[in-house]
């Protein structure tokens, strides 16, 4: 039995080794398998127009996921736009507001442990448009994710992203006693750069934290937020 | 080149890594059983997945759904009589019609469900479901509790018609998967949900529930159906490949059965694809497939208690599967059996049920102890002992001096046996158990306490 193990154990070690082998000879100008997500998956695309209450303001939220389901979960509901007028920062206006703590449940909320990296579905948000009236800068976009009612998931992530070569800002806050809210922070200087970090993920934010975080020179931000269930984050990307 | 054999490589890792579930909860053994044995089951088992729906495109799926035989599909007729037209795969209780795909209800939670229960084991595709012969009835659950116990029921009756009929109408439902609930509700208030589930045992079938993910107790802070008392509900959390539980998984010493090694689960994704599920969700599906697994069991004897007595049998299928647990530390004061699945175990326990000689040279080893329990213990230990033949063994303590300080010449029959060893008096320390047959001797450490 154990001649038998060592032997097919040997085996495999020796096609693993051949396999290795292969790989390391094989040519440097042989163009390499592009692995590039949007070559490999289909993206569903939603587009959701949103406008802020009082209807003078609105943008264009595209939502994109490789699962249909999901995308055709969202509408204009899971969005809130709190617009931000010329000479005043995102935090200002949403202390003025005063967005509201999602209410605690019987009194428990989600520990502060750190969650471990987790298989979840990705799901992605851009601004492909927006039309604000003219004394408007920005707008703070707030998320209520839907609910998957019932269902025993786990955590999702969400990946927002910036205007190219607009925005300079990126600020996020939570406003939930009960769930907990983590992030990762990237961005590109030039298109042609790769991402770089500014906030490893997963970073706890804690209720009311706020994150604001200026590139001078910035093509491009991304922020992917993990959270479970509906949960209550703010964010803005600003010029 | 070099990137992509490196990731097949990286691929072919995860892979083995994604059978690890499978393998910790010794499913492949309880696998062989079934395969190795040309049994023709008569009844091929249902399980209903009560979920978001799925998608009935995926190609490792497609050949696993449930068809109602009874139901002639778009004829706008309810020809089973059932009171659902064209219930011919299932019922969308969430819009009230026969759609059970979730395209538009915004659900990708049903396909992951499905694959880890029932994926096809006839094509080359990327996985094989935990149950080779089975036939997945998809209920797409509606939001309200009156919707829920109208899928409950709609079960209920498929398969209460299967027995009335014998065999001829409705469906032979086993298990129902619900890796779903509702967070911080107690039973008391909800003694109609709770009813459901022995209405369904009375019938034959087992209902497996998922517990939150998050890190509560429900015993304190409640949880439906989880909190029901019933003997034919099971409820489920969540341990990972380490057999450790998860931290974002909920407890409860008293509603909370036993945990299923749900993380990393590689399963059927709604895209069509394949990939990674985690959670309670992906915990409760292990239990629902191994039950639907234990309904292949080649025995004559155990498929004429199946049909002659559903009830009593979902019950003994519910016993086989808590008793089966592995122990672990980590469940200590968490759930009731204090252990993750094990469906080698649970088919020994059933197999010992059914005096199917031929069955244990397949399943049982020759002679060994399976588990000592407690142990550490005070005074008294509890032996379990598989044996594949009747045999007459010795079993004694002994002392790390050489002294013997218990013996006993034990009659262990075939199948799983169960000893006491009472130990009054003796010190503390740490002894040996050793058990000695013609063929072979085997020991095994006691702590005394």
């Amino acid at each position: 039995m154990k001649i038998k193990q060592f032997f097919f154990r040997g085996l495999l070690f020796f096609a693993m080794s051949v396999v290795l082998m292969l790989a390391s000879c094989s040519s440097e100008n042989e163009p390499e398998l592009n692995l590039d997500d949007t070559n490999q998956q289909t993206t569903y695309i939603k587009d959701i127009t949103i406008f802020d209450e009082s209807k003078e303001n609105s943008i264009v939220m595209r939502v994109s996921a490789d699962d249909p389901s999901i995308v055709e979960n969202y509408s204009k509901d899971n969005f809130k736009i709190i617009p931000v007028p010329i000479g005043k920062t995102t935090a200002e206006v949403l202390t003025n507001i005063n967005v509201a703590d999602e209410e605690e449940t019987n009194g428990y909320i989600e520990s502060d442990a750190q969650a471990i990296a987790v298989n979840a579905p990705e799901i992605n948000f851009e601004t492909i448009s927006k039309n604000l009236n003219s004394g408007i800068k920005n707008v703070a976009i707030t998320f209520l994710h839907p609910e998957n009612n019932d269902y025993r998931a786990s955590w999702s992530v969400y990946t927002h992203t910036s205007d190219q070569d607009i925005d300079h800002v990126a600020f996020i806050t939570r406003h939930s006693v009960t769930r907990r809210v983590y992030i990762g922070l990237e961005y590109k200087p030039y298109s042609t750069s790769s991402w770089s970090s500014i906030i490893a993920a997963w970073k706890k934010l804690k209720n009311k934290d706020v994150v604001n975080e200026q590139r001078s020179i910035c093509h491009q931000f991304k922020l992917r937020v993990k959270t479970k269930k509906s949960s209550a984050y703010t964010y803005s990307f600003e010029p | 080149m070099r990137k992509s054999v490196f990731i097949l490589i990286l691929l072919q890792f995860f892979y083995v890594g994604a059978q690890n579930n499978l393998n910790l909860i010794d499913y492949p053994a309880a696998a062989k059983v079934i395969s190795s044995h040309k049994y023709n089951i008569s009844q091929t088992p249902v399980i209903a997945i009560i979920d978001g729906g799925v998608n009935v495109n995926h190609n490792d799926l497609k050949k696993s759904f449930w068809i109602n035989e009874n139901e002639i599909p778009n004829n706008n007729i309810d020809d089973d009589q059932n009171g659902f037209i064209d219930d011919v795969s299932g019922w969308n209780f969430k819009e009230n019609t026969n759609d059970i795909s979730n395209y538009g209800i915004g659900s990708w939670h049903g396909t992951p469900i499905n694959g880890i229960i029932g994926a096809d084991h006839t094509n080359k595709l990327g996985i094989k479901g935990i149950c080779p012969n089975v036939k997945l009835m998809n209920l797409v659950k509606g939001e309200c509790v009156t919707s829920i116990i109208k899928s409950l029921d709609y079960a209920y009756n498929m398969r209460k018609v299967y027995n009335d009929s014998n065999g001829a109408k409705g469906a032979f439902i086993v298990a129902i998967n619900c890796s779903w609930g509702k967070d911080f509700l107690w039973a008391s208030d909800y003694p109609q949900w709770c009813a459901m589930y022995d209405k369904l045992g009375s019938v034959g079938i087992l209902t497996i529930h998922s517990v939150p993910n998050n890190n509560i107790d429900v015993d304190v802070l409640g949880d439906m159906p989880t909190t029901c008392q019933s003997d034919y509900l099971i409820t489920v959390t969540n341990s990972n490949v380490n057999d450790e539980k998860i931290y974002d998984a909920g407890f409860g010493r008293n509603s909370v059965d036993l945990a299923a090694p749900g993380n990393s689960s590689y399963t059927t994704l709604n895209t069509g694809d394949y990939g990674y599920f985690e959670g309670t969700s992906a915990a409760a599906p292990y239990v629902t497939g191994i039950i639907g697994l234990l309904y292949l069991l080649p025995s004559d004897s155990f498929h004429q208690d199946v049909r002659n007595h559903p009830a009593k049998t979902a019950s003994l299928l519910k016993s086989v599967i808590l008793n089966g647990t592995d122990d672990l530390t980590d469940f200590i004061n968490l759930t009731v059996t204090e252990g993750r699945i094990n469906a080698f175990n649970s088919m020994k326990l059933l197999c010992n049920t059914f005096n199917e000689e031929y069955l244990y040279k397949t399943i049982f080893e020759s002679m060994r102890i399976i588990s000592t329990y407690p142990n550490p213990t005070n005074d008294i230990t509890n032996l379990q002992i598989e044996s594949n033949a009747t045999t007459k063994a010795h079993l004694d303590v002994i002392g790390l001096d050489g002294r013997v300080i218990f013996k006993q010449t034990p009659k262990i029959q075939q199948g799983i046996n169960n000893l006491t060893i009472k130990l009054k008096g003796i010190l503390k320390g740490l002894y040996i158990i050793r058990l000695k047959s013609d063929q072979i001797t085997q020991t095994t450490k006691l702590i005394v306490k």
